[in-house]
C-alpha cells in the first residue's frame, strides 16, 4: 500500500482580530493510492482547510506535506502551480466554470495551460467529456447547462489531464439529492476505473457511507478515522 | 519546454480576453493613437521642413538678400528709401561681406521665336556680375550684351511648338501694349536677340522668366515709353544683394534695414516659417506627450480593475493549472497588444494628419513643391515599438498584481 499523501503536523491559523482561530491544530493524516476518502464534520471544522493544505492552495502555519513523495509545503508559488497543474484535480461546491466559454473549451484549459499538443486537446477533452456523459452537450455554456451538468463539466476538466489525486470539496452541496446521487457514482466509477485517488469534502453521510475510508473533523482535529 | 506554444495560447487568452471588453480596449487605445499622432506629427514636421530647407541650400539662393524700397510707416521716419536708384546700388556695394550686387529690373514683354511669341517676365540684371548671382544653369552659358537666358517652364512652354534647337533660332524681344499684340501685324518694334542659356529649374518665378541685360532692357523700355529718365521716376524694381557666405545674410540683412530699405532673403523666410513650426512642433509633441502619459496611466487604471474583476477567474485558472507566470504573461501581452494596436491606430492618424498639412500648406502657399511633413520609416517604426514600450511598462504592474491574486481569496468571491 503506497502511501500517495502524508501530511505531518499540520497547523494552520488564522488572526480573527485579537483571536487566533486553529482551523487545523497538529494533524498527521496519510492517504493511501487510490482509496476513496471522506472529510466529515461539522461546519467550521477545518475540512475545507485540511483539503486546500493537501492540495497545496494555501500553505499551512505549520508541518509538512508530502505528494508523492515530494515536499510541496516548500515549493515556490510558481513551482506549485506547476505541481498541481500536474498531480491535482478539484472539484468545487460551485462548479467555477468560466461562464464565456462551451463545456468543451473549460475542458480544455488545463490542458493549454499544461502545454498538451494543440491537436491532442480537442480529443482528450472530447474523451474527459464522454466519460462523465456529456458529449452531446460539449459545444453549449455553463450557463445553458443544469447544475448536475456543469458539475459533471467540472469533474471532466478535474480529471481531462489525468491527474493521481482529485480533491472535492462538498461537490453535491449545490446539488438535489436525485443529481447528487448521480455525481457521486460518478466519482465512485472514476475511482474503481482508474484508480484515482480522491479526497470528498461532504456533509452527507449518505455521500460518506460509500467511501472506503472516512475521516471526522472537530474543531481543527482529527476525531475519527474509520476504514471499512 | 515548448516555449513558443505556451506563448501562442496565452497571446489568445490576452486577445480574447482583450475583444470580450471591446469597449474599454477601444477607449483605453484612443489615448496611445492621440499620443503617438501627436509625436509622430511633431517629428514629422521636423523631418520634412529639414529636407525642404536643405532643398534650398541645393538650390544655392540662400545667399541671396532682396531688398526692396522701406515702406513709410509714419511722419517721423524720414529715412525710408521710396525709390532704388543707382545710388542705392553704390551704396550697398560698400557694405562688408557682400560679394555681388545687381539692380533688377522687371516688365512684361513677348519673346518672339520663329513665328511663335509668347508672354514672358524680362528680368534685367548687370550682366557683368551675371556669375555671382546665384543662378544655375542647366545648359548653355550667361546672357553677356544683346542676349538672354530663360527659366526652364519658359523653355518648356517653347519648345512644346517649337523642334528647333533655341540655342541657335533667331529670336526677338518686343513690347505691345494692351490689345494690339493679339493682332497679326504687331506693329510694335522687335529687337533682334540670342538665347544662350536655360536655367535649372527653382520652383519660383524664374522659371518664367527672361533674364538679361538691364541697361539693355531699359534702354527697350524707355524707347517705348518714349522717355529717357524711367530709373529717376521708377527705379528698379528691388536690388539683389549677395552676401560671401550665409553666416552674414542675418548681418546684412540687419545692416541693410537699418539705411532704411527692406531686406528679404529665403534665409530668412524659412527661419519665420521654421518658428512657426517650431511652435507647432511643440504643441503637438506636447498635447501628445501629455496624451501618452494619460494614456499610460489609463493603460494601468484599466488593467488594475480588470485584476479586480477577473479575481475569480484567475484564481480559478491557477487551480485548473496557469503558473504565476502564465497569468503575468497574460496581462502583460494584453497591455502590448493595447500599445501595439494604439500605436498602430496612431500611424495611420498621422499619415492621415500629414496629408491634410501638405494638402492645406499648397492651398496657401503657392509655389511649395516639397512636402512640409515627412514620416520616414524609421519614424513610424520607432513610433510603433515605442507605444508598445508604453504598452508594457503601463502593464507591468498589474501583471505583477494578478499574478499574485490568492487561490483561496480569488475562490471566496462569489
Ligand atoms: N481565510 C480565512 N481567514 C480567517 N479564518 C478562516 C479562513 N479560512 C477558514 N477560516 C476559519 O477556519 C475554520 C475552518 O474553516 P473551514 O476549513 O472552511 O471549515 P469547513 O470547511 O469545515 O466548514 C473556520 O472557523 C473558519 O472561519
Ligand atoms: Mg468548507
Amino acid at each position: 500500500m503506497k502511501k500517495i499523501i502524508e501530511l505531518k503536523n499540520i497547523s494552520q491559523h488564522y488572526k480573527m482580530g485579537r483571536s487566533i482561530v486553529k482551523a487545523l491544530d497538529n494533524v498527521d493524516l496519510d492517504i493511501i493510492s487510490g482509496e476513496l476518502t471522506a472529510l466529515i464534520g461539522p461546519s467550521g471544522s477545518g475540512k475545507s482547510t485540511l483539503l486546500n493544505v493537501t492540495g497545496g492552495l494555501v500553505k499551512p502555519t505549520e508541518g509538512e506535506v508530502k505528494i508523492k513523495n515530494g515536499l510541496i509545503t516548500s515549493l515556490s508559488e510558481n513551482d506549485l502551480c506547476l505541481f498541481r497543474r500536474n498531480n491535482i484535480g478539484f472539484i468545487f461546491q460551485s462548479f467555477n466554470l468560466n461562464p464565456t466559454l462551451s463545456a468543451l473549451e473549460n475542458v480544455m484549459m488545463p490542458l493549454i495551460y499544461a502545454r498538451v499538443k494543440q491537436d491532442k486537446r480537442k480529443d482528450m477533452a472530447t474523451h474527459a467529456l464522454k466519460l462523465v456523459g456529456l458529449d452531446e452537450r460539449k459545444d453549449h455554456k455553463p450557463g445553458e447547462l443544469s447544475g448536475g451538468q456543469q458539475q459533471r463539466v467540472s469533474i471532466a476538466r478535474a480529471l481531462v489531464n489525468n491527474p493521481e489525486i482529485v480533491l472535492c470539496d462538498e461537490p453535491t452541496g449545490n446539488l438535489d439529492s436525485e443529481t447528487g446521487k448521480e455525481i457521486l457514482s460518478l466519482i465512485t466509477k472514476m475511482n474503481k476505473e482508474s484508480k484515482v485517488t480522491f479526497i470528498i469534502v461532504t456533509h452527507d453521510i449518505n455521500v460518506a457511507k460509500i467511501c472506503d475510508r472516512i475521516i471526522t473533523l472537530k474543531d481543527g482535529k482529527i476525531l475519527k478515522d474509520e476504514r471499512k | 519546454m515548448v516555449n513558443n506554444m505556451i506563448d501562442k495560447d496565452i497571446i489568445k487568452f490576452a486577445w480574447m480576453s482583450l475583444w470580450r471588453r471591446k469597449l474599454r480596449t477601444i477607449l483605453t487605445l484612443i489615448g496611445i493613437m492621440i499620443g503617438t499622432a501627436g509625436i509622430i506629427t511633431m517629428v514629422s514636421l521636423g523631418v520634412g521642413l529639414e529636407e525642404s530647407v536643405t532643398g534650398e541650400f541645393e538650390s544655392g539662393n540662400m545667399t541671396n538678400i532682396e531688398v526692396y524700397p522701406g515702406v513709410n510707416m509714419g511722419p517721423t521716419e524720414g529715412n525710408s528709401i521710396k525709390i532704388l536708384k543707382r545710388e542705392n546700388v553704390n551704396e550697398l556695394k560698400q557694405l562688408d561681406g557682400v560679394k555681388a550686387v545687381t539692380p533688377i529690373y522687371q516688365t512684361y514683354g513677348e519673346l518672339n521665336i520663329g513665328r511663335e511669341s509668347v508672354g514672358a517676365n524680362f528680368t534685367g540684371i548687370d550682366t557683368k556680375e551675371v556669375d555671382e548671382l546665384g543662378y544655375q544653369l542647366k545648359e548653355g552659358r550667361f546672357p553677356r550684351k544683346d542676349s538672354i537666358i530663360l527659366g526652364s517652364s519658359l523653355e518648356g512652354q517653347i519648345s512644346k511648338n517649337n523642334k528647333k534647337d533655341l540655342l541657335r533660332s533667331s529670336s526677338s524681344i518686343s513690347f505691345s501694349d494692351g490689345f494690339s499684340e493679339l493682332e497679326k501685324n504687331n506693329t510694335s518694334k522687335k529687337y533682334r536677340t540670342r538665347i544662350t542659356g536655360v536655367l535649372k529649374s527653382t520652383g519660383g518665378a524664374e522659371d518664367y522668366s527672361v533674364i538679361m541685360d538691364i541697361d539693355e532692357l531699359i534702354d527697350m523700355v524707355e524707347e517705348k515709353n518714349d522717355t529717357k529718365d524711367i530709373i529717376e521716376k521708377e527705379g528698379y524694381s528691388n536690388i539683389r544683394v549677395v552676401a560671401n557666405d550665409m553666416d552674414e545674410i542675418d548681418r546684412l540683412s540687419k545692416e541693410i534695414n537699418d539705411k532704411g530699405y527692406m531686406a528679404y532673403s529665403i534665409k530668412n523666410m524659412i527661419e519665420q516659417v521654421g518658428s512657426v513650426f517650431k511652435f507647432l512642433q511643440l504643441f503637438l509633441g506636447g498635447i501628445g506627450s501629455i496624451a501618452l502619459i494619460v494614456a499610460a496611466v489609463g493603460i494601468t487604471n484599466t488593467m488594475i480593475m480588470s485584476t479586480y474583476e477577473r479575481t475569480k477567474e484567475i484564481g480559478v485558472n491557477k487551480v485548473i493549472g496557469a503558473s504565476v507566470r502564465d497569468i503575468r504573461k497574460q496581462f502583460l501581452y494584453e497591455a502590448t497588444f493595447i500599445g501595439l494596436l494604439g500605436g498602430t491606430a496612431g500611424l495611420i492618424l498621422s499619415y492621415i494628419l500629414s496629408f491634410l498639412i501638405n494638402t492645406i500648406a499648397k492651398i496657401f502657399m503657392s509655389g511649395l513643391e516639397d512636402n512640409i511633413t515627412s514620416i520616414p520609416i524609421w519614424l513610424a517604426l520607432f513610433a510603433i515599438i515605442f507605444s508598445t514600450a508604453v504598452g508594457i511598462l503601463s502593464g507591468l504592474y498589474p501583471a505583477n498584481k494578478a499574478a499574485k491574486i490568492s487561490v483561496l481569496e480569488a475562490l471566496r468571491q462569489e
